[in-house]
């Protein structure tokens, strides 16, 4: 099974909830999220969907730690630190392992229009693998990256039900021989129910190239792929520090990479 | 649409390179659509002019927000000519300081070609730092005009004399002190009316300085814990309309009416205009006890802590005369965590009366005040003396909290010297985490980017805020 995207999708994952707005000066955002992905099929390289074989399935529940900082008006800094536990069957040899999974830290400046409706953020993240090895399981590629992001999130005054705009696009190099290069994007909008309740829809996809083609000799560490992936979600603030949101998402278009759905539990403390 | 299909195609070619190149072409796309849009002003202004034949004349300072902290002002007088004749004639600038005294002035011939544009620059110096007025008048061959701007020098440095009464302390002391007598008797009404599936609406009720009822109403989100308050003071014989901000609790206040003063009879000449209720003696004055009305607010809301209230993050704020009535609800009540004023009026009154008597004798309260002075022998004097106890600059060097005022260059009812004179006097300890903006070429009133940035900064102080 191949799983690459759900990692990329866990890094994407603070994105959807709290958008490109920033922190704000002196406040810290904090993120738990739980991730559960089931995949019983793959995409092959021309895109055609490879039904698995002998009930073949690969699981992975994903735990993330996120915490942002606002520095100043214009400034955060964020980190996120992901634990994952994964399980597969694979013409009958069951594995499973659990392990820290890549450490992200990084930087965020928003630049905001005159009327603080429209904000562009740039985000410069190293990304740092904190595991070993590819077995039994591979994590993911057990290297060091960097990821650059530009976000654009903008909440019109003359909507017809209020909410905001969410475009992002961000891309990712590890520094290994193969790489790989990846682009990803997000085109999001929120429609706000009311004050405190949320419905927030996306489409997101990777691009992954790398000079590494592979699909047959390690499936799970394959490097060139790509994926569209829709999301939906519902927010709901709980408090005044904190909101709780319930995501679903589904892979409906693919290449080289596995294909499932999976559902996103995320708690986010606004503090103070 | 091009976009899905470059991500489509990529997605499906996996090519990279495409990838980036359209992920670079779409960064650069964005930023020169936001480069642009900033441009865009200009371009359509230049274009509509060309579509009509206009001379156009603008006159741009130096520094964006028209503030000169050093040496030399710097103007540019812009005259742009879209007839097909040239424009000949001349361009005459005057700078007045605040009590509109002509400093000096100049004046120079002008031509402007045909479809031209012409710029003349002007350098000049002041010696004191204050707000001056720039009036430009040009007259050319198919217009005239006069176009007047005011910028402030070195406002940082406005120094005015505090003309603060030897027994202001205590007066205020006794003030707080009858307050206290009197039992507040809040009563809170749950209103269905005005509350909704987010917030709680409570219409409230309780007694200030001579038994005088004063109401408010409160909104607080329908969330779990503790929400920040914001006191919001009522402007000059305003009553705010409700609003349901998510973050925070709002507590509007509607201080003593004329009408509550002349039932309890405090009004003995029925004196109907707000500002001159009382202002022969200062023990009775209108104003001493609206200010005692906003610490009664306050006090209300360290009663009614269940409510949901987070007691720790108190934010006072209005505009005008709710302003004044913040920084001085800030100054004699230091429970109050945050401050905010637009606009405060009531603030330098000498230096006030002066400026209002030479510029804008028929705006308010300097009209009210003339008025008063005309119809009874009492002498300017007197009744700054009596105003002398509720300046607000008075209040000022005692506020301990962070600040955040407004005022707008343009302003008549609050001048920006008095103001900026009043902001100068926050004592150090506040001045560190306090702020002061100047809306240029703007009013009695803020702009839609400032009241962003208000709350910004609300937000901001009030995340600062460590608990008692």
């Amino acid at each position: 099974m191949k799983k690459l995207f759900l990692i990329l999708s866990i890094l994407l994952l603070f994105h959807t909830t709290y958008a490109g707005f920033p922190v704000g000066k002196g406040r810290t955002v904090l993120s738990l999220a739980y991730n559960f992905y089931h995949s019983n099929s793959n995409f092959d390289i021309d895109g055609h969907i490879q039904k698995s074989k002998h009930g073949d399935y690969f699981d992975s529940h994903y735990l993330s730690l996120y915490v942002a900082h606002g520095i100043s008006r214009k400034l955060d800094i964020f980190a996120a630190l992901p634990y994952v536990y994964e399980a597969s069957r694979n013409d009958s040899i069951y594995l499973s392992r659990g392990s820290f999974a890549d450490c992200l830290i990084g930087f965020s400046l928003t630049k905001m229009n005159k009327s603080f409706n429209k904000f562009t953020s740039f985000k410069l993240a190293g990304i740092w693998p904190l595991y070993h090895g590819v077995k039994p399981l591979a994590i993911s590629y057990g290297a060091t990256g960097v990821d650059f992001t530009i976000n654009y999130t903008s909440t019109p005054k003359k909507m017809k039900i209020k909410g905001y705009y969410m475009l992002e696009g961000s891309y990712r190099h590890y520094f290994t021989p193969e790489g790989p290069d990846q682009f990803l994007f997000d085109i999001g909008r929120s429609f706000t129910i009311n004050h405190f309740n949320y419905i927030i829809c996306d489409l997101s996809g990777t691009i992954s190239s790398s000079i590494n083609k592979s699909t047959i000799v390690n499936p799970v560490l394959s490097k060139d792929f790509s994926y569209l992936e829709t999301k939906l979600t519902f927010g709901r603030r709980m408090s005044r520090t904190l909101t709780l949101y319930l995501e679903g998402f589904y892979t409906p278009i693919g290449r080289n990479t596995g294909r499932g759905l999976g559902g996103v539990f995320v708690s986010v403390w606004k503090l103070p | 649409m091009k976009f899905k299909t470059i991500i489509y195609q990529c997605l499906l070619s996996g090519s990279l390179s495409k990838v980036v190149r359209s992920f670079i072409f779409l960064s650069i796309l964005f930023c020169l659509s936001t480069l642009s849009a900033s441009a865009n002003t200009l371009y359509s202004t230049a274009k509509k002019d060309s579509t009509k034949e206009s001379v156009k004349v603008k006159v741009i300072a130096g520094n964006k927000d028209c503030i000169f902290n050093r040496k030399y002002i710097r103007y540019t007088i812009d005259i742009t000519n879209t007839y097909k004749n040239a424009q000949e004639g001349t361009v005459v600038y005057e700078v007045r300081n605040d009590r509109n005294k002509q400093l000096f002035g100049g004046e120079f011939n002008v031509h402007v070609n045909a479809k031209g544009i012409l710029s003349v620059p002007l350098k000049f110096t002041v010696n004191a730092p204050g707000f001056y007025e720039i009036s430009t008048r040009i007259n050319v061959t198919d217009y005239d005009d006069t176009i007047a701007t005011v910028f402030g020098y070195k406002p940082k440095l406005i120094r005015t004399p505090l003309h603060k009464p030897a027994d202001f302390d205590k007066f205020w002391e006794d003030a707080k002190a009858d307050l206290k007598k009197v039992e507040p008797k809040y009563t809170i009404e749950y209103s269905k009316t005005q509350s909704n599936s987010t917030h709680r609406f409570y219409n409230v009720e309780m007694q200030s300085l001579d038994n005088v009822t004063i109401h408010g109403w409160i909104s607080i989100p329908r969330l779990a814990g503790k929400f920040p308050v914001i006191l919001v003071m009522p402007g000059y014989k305003q009553i705010l309309q409700p609003f349901f901000p998510d973050d925070q609790a709002i507590f509007c206040l509607t201080v003593r009416s004329v009408s509550q003063m002349n039932k309890v009879n405090k009004n003995p000449h029925f004196e109907s205009e707000y500002c001159m209720v009382n202002i022969d003696d200062k023990n009775n004055f209108i104003y001493r006890g609206a200010y005692m009305d906003c610490l009664r607010a306050v006090d209300f809301l360290f009663a009614n802590y269940k409510l949901g209230l987070d007691t720790n993050r108190i934010i006072v704020f209005g505009g005008s005369q709710g302003g004044s009535f913040a920084l001085v609800t800030a100054a004699l009540d230091h429970r109050v965590s945050i401050c905010g004023a637009d606009n405060p009026i009531y603030c330098d009154m000498h230096n006030y009366y002066e400026i209002a008597n030479n510029k804008r004798p028929d705006a308010f309260p300097i009209k009210y005040y003339n008025q008063y002075l005309r119809q009874t022998a009492i002498q300017k004097e007197t009744l700054l003396r009596t105003l002398d106890y509720f300046d607000v600059q008075n209040f000022i060097p005692t506020i301990k909290c962070p600040v955040l005022i407004a005022l707008g260059t343009l302003d008549p009812i609050a001048p920006p010297a008095c103001v900026y004179a009043a902001y100068n006097k926050v004592g150090p300890a506040a001045r560190r985490k306090s702020e002061i903006h100047i809306l240029s070429n703007v009013g009695h009133e803020i702009t839609e980017e400032y009241s962003f940035i208000k709350f910004l900064w609300i937000e901001e102080n009030t995340v600062e805020i460590q608990g008692h």
